[in-house]
């Protein structure tokens, strides 16, 4: 059973904890689950950034990843399933000096809200999409995705996908992101910096997280724990970096490739549209 | 017949299911399948299901989900889907495209509230958003009355002279996720009940079409009006569907509209889904009183019974609608339609009453509010909100 410590108890202050909205508390996620462990990398990821937090604003659209919105304290929007990323967008077009952060899952991502990733990455939009892979829809009960190994099965994939999933690395990169990186909720330290570079990178940059989900995912696969995952995560993880992202597949328990991926210069969508702006005002327009 | 206790979602999914298998002398079945709360056990019985001929594809999203069963539908497979709340909202285009196609295309609707803000309880603003859509609308109040009313549906659908999809409604949770006793009928009897489907314009080596042109506002008003003559070929063909369901099944199916206690009422309540079941006891102790008040279980809402709502309350003085949905600016949706249809042949009260939205419990002793503010009023006024906690 959960424990529960009164606040005033407590000898010292998680340092994450002014970050939070702990009156939302507790939160929804099960024990075991890698999410929060994505939140605790992100808030000390924008702590050593020194960002202006007014200035930095999270998008998330629905599913389990999709209630991190909900416990930042900071601007945050809650969007609908899929549709993070226009919003951000808009967020972002409108008010330049913003941060704009979109925080969200597999599902909610490339699935329902692929078309929106890979026109983001496309026209290079400056969002940090960071993506938190459980290899299901967790939050409607464990539901095959697109990111789902082949022979792993999901509620609706009692016996097994047939289908192969995205490798999400690859189609950021081929889509045209400027910063690409892929880690598991063990690594946490790697995971922070990469965060870190991928607020401070100019354009559209893209970081994957691969999250024990072990409800569901871990549960009806027969993975074990959540710690269990972990240490799985630990065991399996090929760290190499700058790997060609075509090599970034993911099978059901086979080694994972991890590492920054991708980290290029190509200017964003703003700059395109003020050197555009600057063609016309000094009639040197073709 | 093989009596189970299963939940709402569990018979929807036995029902799809055993449809689907019928159509395996013809094209077979198909369907999309994306997840949302409360449906989401239906897609995954279906995606569970051996079909002999067939396959349920685990789309990306709902609108794709409506654009596998238009393709299928198309290709002559008996074609089905299920959805609640944003899930329809997303695949709205494709609902319309499937009802302007005139392809009989059956999805479970488990109604829930539209978000934001995001609540998962019912309300059936959801599915009657979709009322333009040139779908037939069915609301069912219980386990049963949805299994019977998925094969109705999917005759009626499939007739010549209707080919319209069907949308079936139940509420969230209430239904979808509590077990009721209920026949399940077996798959010899579903076979004797349900002809191979048969699309007449389907997609064919020997009569190619074009599906979806460009028309002139002349061919397109042409095209409207035959979706709206196929609409009033529903009450009969249904009426023929139901004699067979008891030719077949040895049970009758609710229809379009049931009029309980409506003969010498007075003062009579309108309500759909899980509302009448309540509504029904309260009624059931207020006659054993002497009141005389009655209900109408509104199931076809699509399209509309008027003219059997306007029989059923010649005599009445007063008619109360219970809306679990509203129309912002308006009201509640079942009450627009009822006055609607009363419109200069009835000068009879009727007074609209907004309850259980967002999933609110729909309780006796709302319910017996109601009656007593209906008895005291002289004349009907704008949309009543009625408190959801008693
Ligand atoms: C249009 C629409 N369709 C379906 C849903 C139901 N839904 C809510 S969360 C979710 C899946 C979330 O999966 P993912 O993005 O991977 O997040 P996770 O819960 O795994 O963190 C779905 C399908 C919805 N809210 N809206
Ligand atoms: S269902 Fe899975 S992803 Fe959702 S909170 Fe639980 S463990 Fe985490
Ligand atoms: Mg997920």
């Amino acid at each position: 059973m959960t424990q529960l410590v009164e606040p005033q108890a407590c000898a010292f202050e998680n340092p994450v904890e002014p970050y939070l909205r702990t009156e939302r508390m507790p939160h929804i996620w099960c024990p075991g689950c890698g999410i929060g462990t994505t939140v605790n990398c992100f808030v000390r990821a924008i702590e050593q950034c020194q960002i202006d937090l007014d200035k930095l604003s999270i998008v998330s659209g629905i599913g389990c990843t999709g209630r991190v919105a909900g416990y930042l304290r900071l601007d945050s929007f809650h969007t609908t399933h899929g549709r993070a990323i226009p919003f951000a967008t808009g967020l972002k077009l409108a008010n330049p000096e913003l941060k704009v952060v979109v925080y969200s899952g597999d599902g909610d991502l490339i699935a329902i809200g692929g078309n929106h990733f890979i026109h983001a990455a496309r026209r290079n939009v400056d969002l940090t999409v960071i993506c938190v892979n459980n290899f299901n829809y967790a939050m409607t009960g464990g539901q095959a995705a697109s990111t789902t190994p082949i022979d792993a099965v999901g509620t609706t994939a009692p016996y097994g996908v047939v289908e192969k999933p995205f490798n999400l690395p690859f189609l950021a990169e081929s889509c045209g992101a400027t910063y690409v990186a892929r880690w598991t909720a063990f690594h946490v330290r790697q995971l922070t910096k990469a965060m870190i570079e991928a607020i401070n990178k100019k354009g559209f940059s893209f970081v994957e997280v691969i999250t024990p989900c072990p409800t569901l995912y871990e549960r009806r696969n027969r993975l074990g724990s959540g710690l269990d995952r972990m240490q799985w995560f630990k065991d399996n993880s090929i760290i190499k970096n700058n790997t060609d992202t075509r090599e970034c597949d993911i099978e059901f328990q086979k080694p994972i490739i991890c590492g920054r991926f991708v980290d290029v210069e190509r200017p964003s969508l703003l700059e395109n549209i003020h050197a555009k702006l600057e063609q016309i005002r000094s009639g040197k327009r073709r | 017949m093989a009596r189970a206790l299963v939940t709402g979602n569990h018979a929807a999914g036995y029902a799809l299911s055993v449809a689907g298998e019928a159509n395996r002398q013809a094209r077979g079945c198909a369907a999309g399948a994306y997840p949302i709360t409360p449906q989401t056990e239906i897609i995954e019985y279906l995606r569970s299901f051996a079909f002999t001929k067939g396959y349920i594809v685990p789309v990306e999203s709902e609108h794709s989900a409506m654009g596998v069963c238009i393709g299928a539908s198309l290709a002559g497979a008996r074609a089905m889907t299920a959805s609640s709340a944003n899930g329809l909202a997303y695949m709205n285009e494709n609902v319309f495209a499937a009802g302007y196609y005139r392809l009989p295309i059956i999805m479970i609707a488990v109604n829930r509230t539209l978000g934001p803000p995001w609540n998962i309880w019912v309300d059936q603003g959801d599915s009657l958003s979709l009322r333009d859509a040139a779908w037939m609308q069915f609301y069912t109040e219980s386990h049963q009355d949805l299994v019977d009313t998925i094969l109705v549906a999917f005759r009626v659908a499939e007739d010549h002279r209707v080919l319209l999809p069907a949308l079936v409604a139940l509420d969230g949770f209430v239904v979808s996720h509590t077990q009721m006793v209920v026949d399940l009928p077996e798959q010899q009897l579903v076979d004797r009940y349900l002809p191979p489907c048969h699309v007449p314009h389907q997609v064919s080596y020997e009569h190619p079409v074009t599906v979806g042109g460009l028309t002139w506002p002349r061919e397109t008003e042409h095209h409207r009006i035959e979706v709206q003559r196929a609409m009033e070929q529903v009450p009969q063909v249904l009426s023929e569907a139901t004699e067979e369901f008891v030719k077949v099944f040895g049970r009758r199916p609710h229809t379009a509209l049931s009029c309980e206690y409506t003969e010498d009422a007075e003062v009579v309540l309108i309500a759909c889904n899980t509302m009448v079941r309540t509504l029904r006891n309260v009624v059931k102790e207020r006659r054993a009183k002497g009141e005389k008040i009655g209900l109408i279980k509104e199931k076809l809402f699509r399209p509309f019974p008027r003219a059997e709502l306007r029989a059923a309350l010649k005599n009445v003085k007063k008619v109360g609608v219970l809306d679990r949905n509203h129309s912002p600016g308006s009201g509640g949706i079942f009450w627009q339609e009822v006055t609607t249809s009363l419109q200069g042949h009835s000068d009879v009260l009727v007074q609209d009453y907004l309850v259980g939205l967002g999933g609110g419990d729909v309780t006796p002793a709302i319910i017996n509010d109601i009656i007593d503010d209906l008895y005291r009023r002289k004349q009907a006024a704008e949309p009543v909100w009625k408190e959801v906690v008693a």
